[in-house]
């Protein structure tokens, strides 16, 4: 266990040592939103506010994860596994790239606020929802990108193989997202973060079992 | 010709459905009318489908643990096999939805679970061809496989009882669903359904075979 | 089913020629069954076709 929290200090480490990549980040999400609102003007209906969001959140988690294997690609493979087995890699890179798609979708959040004011009436869940469908993402991202980078062919292939498996977290999500934004009763949303949980767990559980096969050599 | 048995059963089955399904007598439905035939043509389809992914699911596992290529080619055949039922039941849904609802594609759980599936397992197809070296190839595309396996378990299965839908049988429509569905169009659909699938399982046979010859 | 088998035979040409626009709505819709199964049964022959020109190709190559 202690093993996982070192292995993410160390991810976290090296992402604010090479601060490049988190500035770059920021300044797509100020840079998207803001194109939209060029584009949108200031009305947004809830669901455009809600769908470009999550568009949003979803492709800079794809930029996210797509750098999360960049520093065990070639020679530094093998140095990386004697360090940590791949249980423990996984577990650690899923909670980090859960962490940071979080902390990016809030950002999200605040900067549309800031265009388009915030009326999500339950914002406890609507975060919730954020939470589940981040950790998701992060799921079949990190996995997506494993997997491209064991196959050599990095640049699309993580894009391709991640985007048709996260629409049915995409819609889960944005479905809860959408009730805690109306304020609908909670026994609907219910269910639904019901399923999201399920799902998440049964992923987050394939993504854990598998993982050790892509990770030898 | 090998393993004559469920071949010959599967052809037999086929051509049951193809003629008492069009011999049978229907329930009286609205609009629906005489086309509710196309559950023994097009819904088989989709479940020859999941049966031939379930198929190459279970290889991607066996090959897991037991590194064995024949297995893997076993996979690979029956993804394929899988993607051209896939692509049967998309049009015939196509045709069937331009003829009863209107227009050729809607924005229903049901299309949108079966698009995702196809683009999922084009993806698998472009992972395999992006790999040279078979061992590699082979458990890569398993743990890719096992996890789109899951994931269109619960795009087609779980997300379209969540929502309204136009497809008979769910979100209130005339038709049917699994409980009250008509015993005589049930005495047709479930064998058509087993004799797709044995066809099926022949046609991946028969490119399992074709795979074999072609690395030796 | 007899007689569907004859009005099927006897005024699907009419209707055919009459309007065609509203042919596949025609007769409950059965052309829409029919369309179907044609389009499995070509699906299933055009594979048929692919695979055995694999198969050609693959004993030329011996």
């Amino acid at each position: 266990m202690s093993n996982i929290g070192l292995l993410i200090q160390r991810y976290a480490k090296q992402e604010l040592r090479n601060s490049n990549a988190i500035f770059s980040l920021g300044l797509y999400l100020i840079g998207i939103t803001y194109l939209i609102y060029l584009l949108g003007g200031s009305n947004a209906s809830d669901n455009s506010w809600n769908t470009l969001l999550w568009v949003v959140v979803f492709f800079a988690s794809i930029m996210q994860a797509s750098r999360s294997f960049e520093f065990e690609s070639g020679d530094y493979f093998y140095y990386y596994q004697s360090i940590a087995g791949p249980k423990e890699t996984i577990v650690a890179k899923l909670i980090y790239n859960s962490l940071y798609m979080l902390f990016l979708s809030a950002i999200a959040w605040g900067l549309f606020s800031l265009f388009y004011g915030n009326e999500v009436y339950q914002p406890t869940v609507f975060a919730l929802g954020l939470g589940l469908g981040c950790m998701g993402f992060s799921i079949i991202l990190t996995l997506a990108n494993g997997i491209a980078e064991r196959s050599g062919r990095n640049a699309t292939l993580s894009t391709i193989l991640a985007l048709p498996l996260t629409l049915p977290i995409l819609k889960l999500v944005s479905t809860i997202n959408r009730y805690a934004m109306v304020g609908a009763p909670f026994d609907e949303t219910a269910t639904i973060i019901g399923s999201l949980v399920t799902l998440d767990i049964a992923i987050g559980l394939l993504a854990y079992l598998l993982f050790p096969y892509l990770w030898q050599d | 010709m090998q393993q004559t048995v469920y071949k010959v059963i599967g052809v037999v089955l086929v051509l049951y459905s193809l003629i008492f399904g069009l011999l049978t007598s229907i329930p009286d439905l609205p609009i629906i009318e005489e086309s509710i035939r196309n559950l023994f043509y097009h819904v088989s389809m989709w479940f020859a489908m999941v049966a031939m992914m379930a198929g190459s699911f279970a290889y991607s596992i066996a090959f897991l643990r037991k590194e064995n290529l024949y297995t893997d080619r076993r996979t690979a055949a029956l993804t394929e096999t899988g993607m051209l039922f896939a692509f049967l039941g998309l049009f015939t849904g196509m045709i069937w939805a331009r003829f009863t609802w209107g227009a050729w594609w809607t924005n229903d759980p049901k299309l949108n679970g079966s698009a995702i599936t196809i683009l999922i397992y084009l993806a698998y197809f472009i992972l395999r061809n992006g790999i040279e070296d078979e061992r590699k190839k082979a458990r890569i595309s398993a743990v890719y496989n096992i996890f789109a396996f899951v994931m269109m378990i619960v795009f087609i299965g779980i997300l379209p009882r969540m929502t309204d839908s136009l497809h008979p049988g769910n979100g209130g429509n005339p038709g049917f669903n699994s409980y009250d569905l008509d015993n005589r169009l049930r005495l047709i659909f479930y064998p058509a359904v087993i004799g797709w699938i044995l066809i099926g399982t022949w046609i991946a046979s028969l490119r399992y075979r074709i795979k074999n010859l072609s690395i030796t | 089913m007899k007689n569907l088998f004859l009005t099927l035979t006897a005024t699907a040409p009419i209707s055919l020629l009459a309007q065609s626009k509203n042919f596949m709505y025609s007769e409950g819709k059965i052309y829409v069954v029919i369309a179907v199964i044609a389009v499995i049964f070509l699906g299933l022959a055009g594979y048929l076709y692919r695979m055995d020109r694999k198969i050609s190709a693959l004993e030329n190559e011996k």
